[in-house]
């Protein structure tokens, strides 16, 4: 009962900060998006002002009682330094590398400063409670990278950052959520065990089976610079023969279609299973496209081409399975 | 960030706090604490410079159990004011020891903070207040350097910055401090239980008033509403000693005044700011008629505070010097103020009644005495020799050679041994005046004794017989009487005081105390009736809008300076030319040919042109003025003519385009 309280409150305060702060490419901060609340040392010096105070009255000390009042000032000034150290600072991020569904996926997060006044002590933490700390950001800025979990294909945009800073006096804690607006593609998770149904995904001669390495191949020829090393015949190498490379079948120039109606399974599965297609044929250096209901990419090898086979099958109905 | 590790920087900056906590507090903490504070810091410097690890817990809890227990047997209790701020001061050193991590570092700044409000209680003196600020800023700069990347400022800056936030507090601590109600105390609060007794005390042994004589400690401050009357009248009466025990005059229990006085026939309103005795005595003149606050008269017209004088208190007096005292004795007075130990100085003794019977009147007689003394070889000296157990016949008829508390103790004993009434007073004579601000300052080397007389006629009469051997003293003070002896100040050679002769430092000498008077009886006056008045000077009636204008203003005036300084720096970090050209884009703005986004100066010098056909030619002179300087030419170097030109040329287009 008082957990789901807690949780509804929870998100009750999130909704409201969400509001108040949207989704942005660029983040400036300013009052609206700074919140300031004393720190446990802040109560405790509010504390020692009350001694003083009562001490001055007491013992009928006008110093004490000035001190009392300078360092009440001081105080109440805090929350404006604490403030100015914050506001004005700008926030963006972008989303680095594509990663699989599964592995991380990393942000990076530009921070400026709006003059040369250095900002001290910035804390910036995730929603998974991962911290990093910036010691300061002058005008030359500040970059820190973070990550974020993936769960799904698609686009990762990163959660909600918390900055947090006490500087310069660790009286006050100043904090300010931000939504950035920046995207990392994630791809499916490729599947470990490719059941792939064969049939008819090869177009043209099976004469070799296109899975694993091919054990048969034509025959050798002399080592030439630049040979795979996979595919040095080093049996023979080691018993002190010249190297030799083994010549590969001629299939390997044979397009090979990944076709959406070969894989079983609901959509993501059958994602999975492409996605770990195309890794397994990419990595064998072959020629592939892929088809997919209403989209398709035509055969062609390379890095490039397996970026955007991958990007198509991260991005595949986007809609609906999100 | 609480978990955060203390930069080295700030832990030398807390080895400098640790030290500026302790000196101003030397006083009022047992000398040990001295050595085992020095101990604790080093200990923990060993550590800085990784020579020794952290202590164990088990020592750390021996040597806490052993200072506490150290603590109270030295000072006996717990209660009062020292064993406070010495546990304050031994935890402070304590906790450095134990300083890791950044809360750690919190508790000590927050300790020290209190620690600087303890040194108030003893003194408020304007040097202590000075110190105060210097450590308040000090702390503050750690708190700050806690907070700051100390490889991107540095320690300076920190201070600089640190020194900004106080500043920037003290316009609204002001209006709090003098807007805030003036409370009466909740609780009755303990005070110093034994901190260090001076002046005068209410035993007079030969020998203390001259070791009283060698400090130049200020004893009080009087400022006399209207002209001071002069040095031979300031016998500032501390305490009536009327007992004789050996050589030992002390004082009975003095009682209340019962008889109505009647304050309006006063001449002297002088206000007192005793600095902290220790004692209850307040010096006043003769005949005191009322003194306040928290002080009464006693039957012998001296006064007592209500509770020893532990800090600088001020007191409001009325005397009048003219006055008469009682003109009847009683017959149990008589026998107290003739009384004398038996079976001492039976030299004198015999001595004063054949003189008596000799001269036959009681002033005849005391006339006698101080011939003797005015005519005889008497010193008058510092250093007088010791004297033995009939002391006054030593001092009158072999050594010769005393202080003021020999002379009166001597002729005091004279008169009694003549059956005359007297006593021995002791207290201050004299002061110096300060001309700057009319205040007297009276030192512990202005201690005296005297005695006072009962004539029948004239009640109690004072007689100095120091003034019959030494009248310097009296008249030039203590200085003059022993300038041939050499010994005034003589254990002290660096005292200002000593260098009275000399005109620079004599002046800047007199100022300083003036200020320090000044500082003295402002802060220490300022009470509830004080704040009262003040406020209703300022501010007239109590109108809760004044005050609230004046906590905005103070706000404004505590922000506003750093924001504009930001915002003019950004100004005024550009060059000449830059500025105008600003200005010339303002003139611009006003008639909607603002310079766009990404528009370079000559895209910009065309549209201008284009629109304000008028002032081509000032418009092109102008912008290519600019535009030379920031693009061709070694900049700064050709500014200096062209600010001016630039400016005519501003002005005389303004003038064209009527704006």
């Amino acid at each position: 009962m008082l957990a789901q309280l807690r949780q509804t409150l929870k998100n009750r305060a999130r909704a409201f900060f969400a509001a108040r702060s949207p989704r942005s490419r660029n983040v400036e901060l300013n009052q609206r998006r700074i919140y300031i609340l004393p720190t446990p040392a802040g109560l405790i010096y509010g504390l020692l002002l009350t001694i003083l105070l009562v001490a001055g009255i007491n013992y009928q000390n006008n110093l004490i009682y000035a001190l009392t009042f300078l360092l009440g000032t001081v105080f109440v000034l805090g929350t404006w330094y604490t403030y100015s150290n914050m506001a004005g600072l700008r926030f963006s991020a972008r989303g680095l590398n594509p990663v699989f569904s599964g592995n991380p996926a990393f942000f990076s997060l530009r921070i400026e400063a709006p003059d040369s006044d250095p900002r001290f002590h910035l804390h910036i933490s995730t929603e998974l409670g991962e911290i990093h700390r910036v010691a300061s950001v002058d005008a030359n800025g500040a970059e820190l990278t973070w990550s974020e979990p993936t769960l799904h294909r698609g686009y990762r945009l990163p959660e909600r950052l918390t900055l947090v800073s006490r500087a310069p006096l660790g009286l006050f804690r100043c904090w300010a959520y931000l939504w950035l607006e920046a995207k990392v593609i994630v791809y499916p998770k490729p599947l470990s065990q490719v059941a792939s149904v064969m049939s008819g995904e090869e177009q043209g001669a099976r004469k070799h089976s296109g899975s694993a390495q091919a054990q048969e191949f034509d025959g050798f020829r002399p080592y030439r610079e630049g040979d795979n090393r996979k595919q040095i015949h080093w049996p023979s190498y080691a018993k002190g023969q010249p190297m030799q490379t083994k010549e590969q079948p001629k299939m390997l120039d044979l397009q090979v279609w990944i076709d959406w109606d070969t894989f079983a399974g609901g959509t993501e599965h059958k994602l999975s299973a492409m996605c770990a297609r195309v890794l397994e044929l990419a990595s064998q250096n072959r020629r592939y496209g892929i088809r997919l209901p209403g989209l398709s990419v035509a055969p062609d090898r390379g890095d490039v081409h397996r970026e955007s086979c991958l990007r198509s099958l991260a991005l595949f109905r986007l809609g609906e399975s999100s | 960030m609480n978990a955060g590790l203390i930069p080295r920087t700030v832990l030398l900056m807390l080895f400098g706090l640790m030290l500026a906590l302790l000196v101003p507090k030397l006083d009022q903490v047992p000398w040990w604490i001295l050595p085992v504070y020095a101990a604790l810091g080093l200990w923990r410097y060993q550590i800085y410079r990784g020579v020794q690890g952290f202590p164990p817990a088990w020592a750390k809890f021996l040597v806490v159990v052993s200072i506490a227990g150290l603590l109270r047997l030295d000072m006996g209790s717990w209660q009062g004011l020292e064993p406070m701020v010495a546990l304050l001061l031994l935890a402070f050193a304590l906790k450095l020891l134990e300083l890791i991590y950044h809360r750690d570092a919190y508790v000590l700044v927050f300790v020290a903070y209190f620690l600087v409000a303890t040194q108030f209680l003893f003194s408020q003196s304007l040097s202590m207040t000075f110190f105060a600020i210097l450590e308040v800023w000090w702390i503050t700069a750690i708190l700050m350097a806690l907070h700051v990347d100390l490889t991107v400022i540095g320690i300076r800056a920190v201070l600089k910055r640190s020194g900004i936030l106080l500043a920037q507090a003290v316009p609204l601590m002001l209006v709090i401090f003098f807007i805030f109600p003036r409370l009466d105390p909740f609780w009755a609060v303990p005070i110093q239980s034994n901190s260090g007794v001076t002046g005068v005390s209410d035993r007079m042994n030969p020998g203390d008033i001259a070791n009283l004589s060698r400090s130049a400690q200020v004893a009080f401050r009087a400022k006399f509403e209207g002209e001071s009357p002069s040095s031979r009248d300031l016998y500032w009466r501390a305490l009536v000693l009327d007992r004789q025990v050996g050589n030992t005059w002390t004082a009975t229990r003095p009682q209340l005044q019962r008889g109505v006085l009647d304050p309006a026939i006063g001449d002297l309103s002088y206000s007192l700011t005793m600095a902290s005795s220790g004692q209850r005595w307040i010096p006043v003149l003769k005949t005191a008629k009322k003194v306040g606050p928290g002080a009464v008269l006693t039957s012998d017209y001296t006064a007592v505070a209500v509770t020893e004088i532990k800090a600088d208190t001020r007191f409001e007096v009325v005397s009048e010097l003219a006055a008469l005292t009682e003109s009847a004795l009683s017959g149990r007075a008589r026998d107290q103020f003739t009384q004398l130990t038996g079976n001492i100085n039976p030299k004198s003794r015999a001595l004063a009644r054949q003189w008596l019977d000799d001269a036959g009147s009681a002033k005849a007689y005391v006339e006698q005495v101080l011939a003797f003394f005015r005519t005889e070889p008497f010193y008058y000296t510092l250093n007088p020799p010791v004297l033995g157990r009939d002391g006054v016949d030593a001092f009158l008829f072999e050594t010769r050679r005393g202080f003021c508390e020999h002379y009166a103790g001597a002729f005091t004993e004279l008169m009694r041994a003549a059956g005359i009434p007297s006593r021995v007073v002791t207290g201050y004579q004299g002061g110096e005046l300060n001309p700057l601000n009319q205040t007297i300052v009276v030192r512990q080397y202005d201690a005296h004794a005297w005695s006072e007389v009962w004539f029948e006629d004239g009640g109690w009469v004072r007689i100095d017989p120091t003034a019959a051997v030494a009248p310097d003293r009296i008249e030039y003070g203590l200085e003059a009487a022993l300038a041939e002896e050499g010994s005034f100040l003589e254990n002290t050679p660096l005292s200002p005081l000593r260098f009275k002769d000399s005109v620079l430092i004599n002046s800047i000498r007199l100022r300083l105390d003036a200020l320090t008077y000044q500082w003295q009886s402002w802060v220490l006056g300022f009470d509830k009736d004080a704040q009262t008045g003040l406020l209703q000077d300022w501010l007239g009636d109590f109108d809760p809008w004044k005050y609230g204008f004046w906590f905005a203003l103070a706000w404004v005036l505590s922000i506003a300076p750093p924001w504009l300084v930001s915002q003019w720096r950004a100004y005024f970090k550009l060059a000449g030319p830059e500025r105008v050209y600003l200005s010339f884009e303002k003139v611009m703005r006003r008639l909607g040919l603002e310079r766009q986004l990404g528009e370079t100066l000559l895209q910009y010098r065309r549209r201008l042109i284009e629109r304000q056909p008028d002032c081509e030619a000032e418009i092109a002179d102008f912008i290519d003025r600019y535009s030379d300087w920031r693009y061709l030419s070694n900049r700064g170097e050709e500014s200096r003519g062209l600010v001016p030109e630039m400016k005519g040329i501003l002005r005389e287009m303004r003038s064209k385009l009527g704006k």
